[in-house]
C-alpha cells in the first residue's frame, strides 16, 4: 500500500482551506493534512510550541504555504525555517493566489522548493492541488535523517 | 747787425707764425671733422668760416657764405608757431654768454628744407676779453625727434586705453602708495570718476583681512596673479566683486618697485551666478521631491496591484469552486434552469479571471524596469509567428515579412508588442478564406515607423481613437474573444519607448497598425 505521509497546510482563509481540502479529498490526500491558520501557528506546530507541545514529534512530508496570512506572513515562516537547523531542510511549497515578481524572487532566494499560483478556475485548481499533494506526500523523498510523522 | 736783427726778429716772428698756423690747422682739422655743424662768426656776426656738416646742414657753400650775416645763412624758425627765432648770434654778442636754442627749433636750408635742430652758440674773446666772434654749434634732429615723436605718441595711445578701459588698472608703491589709475578704477571702487588721487595711500577694500593675506602671499611668491575673484568694497561700503591680475615689478637686483594690475567688477555677474545656481538648487529640490512623491505613487500602485492581484482573485476562486462542488454534488437535484444559472455564473468568473490577469499585465508594462538592449526585429517577428502558427494549425495564412531594421529596447516588452499585433492580425482575419498579413518598416528616418497590415474586418475609423485605451473593444465578443486590452498594452510599451501608436482600417477591408520608435 502507497504510503501518505502527513501535510502541513498554511492558511488563513476558511474558503481556502475547504476548498483545498475538497481537491485533496478527491484524491483520498485529505486525512493526513494538519491546517494551521496563520504564521505563528505554523511555527508553534514546526517547533512544538504553544498548543501543539504535546503533538507527536517528527516534521511534516511538506508544507503548503500561504504568503498573505495575518501575524507573520508565508516569507517570513519560510525565513524563518531556512534559519532553524531543525527545520531548514522541510520541503516548503508557496500556494498563493498570484504570481508577484516580488513574491516569487523572494520565496527562492530563501530556498522555496516549488511555487503553485492557485488557478481561478476550480478544475485546475483540483489538478494543481492533486498534483503538488501526490508528489509531496507520496512521490517525493523526504531529506536524510529527518524525523517523518506516519 | 741791421740785418742780423732783422732776420732774427723775422725769424723769430715766422717762429710765432708757423705755431699760430699749426694751432689753427689743428682746430680746423677738429672743425671739418666733428659730426655736428660749426659754423664761426666774426664781431659783426657775418660769417668767417663752415665746417662740411655746417654746409649740408644750411645749403650754403662756405665761399657763398663767407662775409654774409648768420641771420641769411642760418634761419631759424619755431616749429610750431613758424615765427623768426633770435638768432643766438644777436644773443651771444649782446651778453657774451654761451646761449642754447629755444626747443622746437627748424633751420630752414638755402633750397627751403627744414631741418629740426639743436644748438648752442658761444663768443670768442682775445687776449684782452673782448668778443671778436661767436662759433655756433647745431646738429640734426630729425632722428631724434622722430623717435621721441613715436615714444609720445605710444604714450599717448597708452594713456588712452589705460583711461577708458573698462577695467581698472593701478600702479602702487610697495608701501601702498597710488602712482596711478584710471577711470575705472575710480568707478569700480566707488570714487568720484574724475579724481585724481595719485599719491594717496590705498585704503583697505578687503571685505577680508585673512583672504588678503592669501592673496598677498600668493603675489609676493609668484610674482603674479591672474584672474582672481575678490570679495571687496567700495569706499562706501557696499559689497563688490571682482576679477584682479596683478604683477610685481622689480629692479634689476630684484628689489620690488611697484604693484602694477587691472581688475574688472564682477559682481553683476557674480549675482547671476549665485542666482542660477540657487535656480538650480531649487530645481533639483523639487526633481527629488517630486520624484519621492512618483516613487510613493508608484509603490502605492504597486501596492494596489498586489492586494488587486491577491484579494479580488481569491473570491473569485471560491466562488467558481462552490459553483463547481455544487455542480459535482447536487447536479441531479437541480432543474435545467439552475444548471443554466450555474453555467453562467461559472462563464462569468472565467471572464473576470481574464480581466484581473490582463489588468494585473497591464500594470506590469507600466512599472516594469526596462532593459534596453539592440534588438534584431527580423528575429523577434520570426518567433512570434512561428508561435501563432503553432497555436492556429488550420489557418492558411500568407505571411509577407519585409526586412525589418534592430531597435534599441527592451525585448520582453517589444515581443509582447508583437504578440499582441499578430495575434490581433491572425485572429481579425478568421472570416478570410486566405489570410494575408504583411509586416514591415514604412520610414527609416529619426524614428523608424513599423507596421503590420491584414486583410481582415477592419474597423470603422470613427471609432479609431479608442482602440487604444483599456478595455476598449470594437467588435462584439460573440464575434471575436478578447478582453480588450492587448492593443492597450502596446500603446503603454510603445510610449515608454518614446514613440506613438496608431492605425488606419475600412470595415471589411482590413487595417493596418503602425508603431513608431525613436531611432539611435
Amino acid at each position: 500500500m502507497v504510503e501518505i505521509r502527513t501535510i502541513l497546510f498554511a492558511e488563513d482563509n476558511p474558503k481556502d482551506v475547504e476548498l483545498t481540502l475538497e481537491a485533496l479529498g478527491d484524491h483520498n490526500l485529505a486525512n493526513n493534512v494538519i491546517v494551521v491558520r496563520d504564521g505563528v501557528e505554523t511555527m508553534d506546530y514546526l517547533r512544538c510550541e504553544g498548543k501543539y507541545k504535546q503533538r507527536k514529534p517528527g516534521n511534516p512530508a511538506v508544507l503548503l504555504l500561504d504568503i498573505k496570512m495575518p501575524r507573520m506572513d508565508g516569507i517570513e515562516v519560510l525565513r524563518a525555517i531556512r534559519n532553524d537547523n531543525k527545520l531548514k531542510m522541510l520541503p516548503v511549497v508557496m500556494l498563493t493566489s498570484s504570481r508577484e515578481e516580488q513574491d516569487l524572487i523572494k520565496s527562492y532566494e530563501l530556498g522555496v522548493n516549488a511555487y503553485v499560483v492557485k488557478p481561478v478556475d476550480f478544475k485546475e485548481f483540483i489538478e494543481a492541488v492533486k498534483q503538488i499533494g501526490v508528489f509531496w506526500a507520496v512521490i517525493n523523498e523526504v531529506p536524510p535523517a529527518s524525523k517523518i510523522i506516519r | 747787425m741791421k740785418d742780423m736783427k732783422k732776420t732774427s726778429t723775422s725769424k723769430s716772428q715766422s717762429k710765432t707764425e708757423i705755431a699760430l698756423k699749426e694751432s689753427e690747422q689743428r682746430y680746423r682739422t677738429i672743425m671739418m671733422s666733428v659730426g655736428d655743424g660749426v659754423i664761426a662768426t666774426d664781431s659783426a656776426g657775418r660769417v668767417e668760416m663752415m665746417n662740411p656738416v655746417a654746409e649740408e646742414l644750411t645749403g650754403w657753400k662756405q665761399e657763398e657764405a663767407q662775409g654774409n650775416s648768420l641771420e641769411k645763412i642760418f634761419q631759424i624758425i619755431n616749429e610750431e608757431t613758424r615765427q623768426i627765432v633770435e638768432n643766438p648770434v644777436r644773443r651771444v654778442m649782446r651778453e657774451g654768454i654761451v646761449v642754447g636754442l629755444a626747443n622746437h627749433s627748424m633751420l630752414i636750408a638755402k633750397n627751403g628744407t627744414e631741418y629740426p635742430i639743436a644748438d648752442s652758440g658761444a663768443p670768442i674773446r682775445n687776449e684782452e676779453g673782448d668778443i671778436t666772434g661767436m662759433v655756433l654749434v647745431f646738429r640734426d634732429q630729425t632722428q631724434e625727434r622722430t623717435s621721441q615723436k613715436a615714444l609720445q605718441e605710444s604714450e599717448r595711445k597708452f594713456r588712452e586705453i589705460v583711461t577708458y578701459l573698462d577695467e581698472g588698472y593701478y600702479s602702487v608703491t610697495s608701501e601702498g602708495l597710488l602712482l596711478d589709475h584710471n577711470q575705472a578704477f575710480n568707478r569700480i571702487l566707488g570714487y568720484d570718476i574724475a579724481k585724481d588721487l595719485k599719491g594717496i595711500k590705498l585704503p583697505d577694500f578687503w571685505q577680508n583681512s585673512d583672504e588678503r593675506k592669501v592673496y598677498l602671499h600668493e603675489l609676493m611668491t609668484r610674482g603674479f596673479i591672474r584672474n582672481y575673484l575678490i570679495n571687496a568694497k567700495t569706499i562706501g561700503g557696499e559689497k563688490v566683486v571682482v576679477m584682479a591680475n596683478s604683477h610685481l615689478i622689480k629692479d634689476e637686483k630684484g628689489g620690488l618697485i611697484r604693484i602694477e594690475g587691472t581688475y574688472n567688477d564682477f559682481t553683476d555677474r557674480k549675482r547671476a551666478e549665485e542666482e542660477i545656481r540657487k535656480l538650480n538648487a531649487e530645481l533639483e529640490g523639487r526633481v527629488v521631491m517630486r520624484t519621492a512623491q512618483l516613487e510613493a505613487s508608484n509603490k502605492e500602485l504597486e501596492a494596489f496591484s498586489y492586494s488587486v492581484s491577491h484579494d479580488l482573485r481569491a473570491p473569485l476562486r471560491h466562488v467558481s469552486g462552490y459553483v463547481e462542488l455544487l455542480n459535482k454534488r447536487f447536479q441531479s437535484e437541480l432543474p435545467e434552469k439552475g444548471q443554466h444559472y450555474l453555467n453562467s455564473i461559472g462563464d462569468s468568473v472565467r471572464i473576470m479571471g481574464m480581466l484581473i490577469d490582463d489588468l494585473l499585465q497591464f500594470s506590469r508594462t507600466g512599472r516594469m524596469e526596462m532593459h534596453q538592449s539592440d534588438l534584431d526585429m527580423n528575429e523577434i517577428v520570426k518567433e512570434v509567428k512561428e508561435s501563432l502558427c503553432k497555436d492556429n494549425p488550420d489557418r492558411k495564412i500568407e505571411w509577407v515579412l519585409g526586412k525589418l531594421p534592430s531597435v534599441n529596447g527592451d525585448e520582453a516588452m517589444l515581443r509582447l508588442v508583437w504578440m499582441n499585433l499578430l495575434s490581433n492580425a491572425v485572429k481579425f482575419t478568421r472570416t478570410r478564406k486566405k489570410a494575408r498579413i504583411e509586416i514591415g518598416v514604412s520610414k527609416e528616418n529619426k524614428e523608424l515607423v513599423l507596421f503590420v497590415r491584414d486583410n481582415g474586418v477592419g474597423f470603422d475609423m470613427q471609432y479609431a481613437q479608442k482602440l487604444f485605451g483599456v478595455f476598449q473593444r470594437l467588435h462584439p465578443t460573440e464575434e471575436f474573444e478578447g478582453t480588450g486590452i492587448g492593443l492597450a498594452n502596446v500603446h503603454r510599451i510603445v510610449l515608454r519607448h518614446g514613440g506613438r501608436t496608431w492605425a488606419e482600417a475600412e470595415p471589411d477591408k482590413g487595417a493596418v497598425f503602425y508603431f513608431s520608435i525613436p531611432n539611435k
